[in-house]
């Protein structure tokens, strides 16, 4: 299990993030006003979604810390972070979708995967680097 | 407050860090109602003044427990009487998706807690603390605190 340090700091850049930030945003939206088929959400499902999302993306955001320095395998990574292989290979493929993480060959018949660096991270190499 | 200070904690006796955001209009106002009529309560809480509750976001909060609070009260004015019409409406949004966080990280979710008060309820604002401070005497010291100290 991951410091709980570390999971305030992955916890910070949820609530950072977008996906969360929009849900908050629309519940009067959601949860008053018909959608296109005329459905309401009710409360307690609006709830469930929005802790299904925030548990989500905490899960999310650990799995990139943990592949941001080195490549890792889907059991590597659910050893390091206390989670089933299997959750970690469907957020593997999340991510790979949205382009937060990428390919990185194989070790032992295993994927591997790494976060894609970000744009930010790859012009502070080039500035090291020349 | 940073999470390097030593817990006060001394002679056995705990006394918990509480950050309490207080909304300037009224609970910041209701604040100074307790003192000025000289309400006892305990001193273990720092008041941080905002201009609604509102402006609290919820990395504030993270960030507190982050550094060491042990409890984290929000106090804005009570619904419909918010100075910016609607802040307090999205402060109360806010706080059960915190609420839950907490629980996911393995904090209790009850260390963070909404309460309104009215600038004329300095008796109120006297017993949400009290209350509130007897409660996290009882549930300890923050887990991030013992973290940090082990």
């Amino acid at each position: 299990m991951k410091k709980l340090s570390e999971r305030m700091q992955a916890a910070q850049e949820v609530l950072d993030g977008e996906r969360v930030r929009w849900l908050l945003g629309k519940k009067t939206h959601l949860t008053q006003d018909e959608n296109v088929y005329g459905k309401q959400i009710a409360e307690n499902r609006y709830e469930l979604i929005l802790a299904n999302a925030a548990l989500t993306e905490l899960e999310r955001k650990l799995i990139l810390r943990e592949i941001a320095k080195e490549p890792k395998s889907s059991v590597e990574v659910a050893g390091a972070l206390d989670m089933e292989p299997s959750d970690v290979l469907r957020h593997f493929i999340a991510l790979r979708k949205w382009h937060l993480a990428e390919d990185a060959g194989e070790r032992d018949g295993a994927l591997l995967f790494r976060a894609t660096p970000t744009k930010a991270a790859t012009e502070s190499e080039g500035t090291k680097g020349g | 407050m940073t999470a390097s200070h030593e817990h006060p904690a001394e002679g056995g006796a705990f006394h918990p860090r509480v950050i309490v955001f207080c909304c300037n209009w009224c609970s910041y106002a209701g604040a100074d109602l307790a003192g000025v009529s000289r309400l006892q309560m305990p001193t273990d809480f720092r008041v941080v003044r905002v201009m609604c509750s509102g402006r609290v976001d919820p990395e504030h909060i993270l960030k507190a427990f982050s550094l060491g609070a042990d409890g984290v009260m929000v106090l804005g004015c009570h619904p419909a009487d918010c100075h910016y019409i609607g802040g307090n409406y999205r402060t109360r949004r806010r706080i059960p998706l915190l609420r839950t966080m907490l629980g996911q990280l393995g904090i209790d979710p009850s260390r963070l807690r909404l309460e309104w008060v009215s600038a004329s309820e300095g008796e109120r604002f006297q017993q949400t603390i009290t209350e509130f401070i007897g409660h996290i005497k009882s549930l300890g010291p923050s887990p991030v605190t013992q973290e940090v100290e082990r």
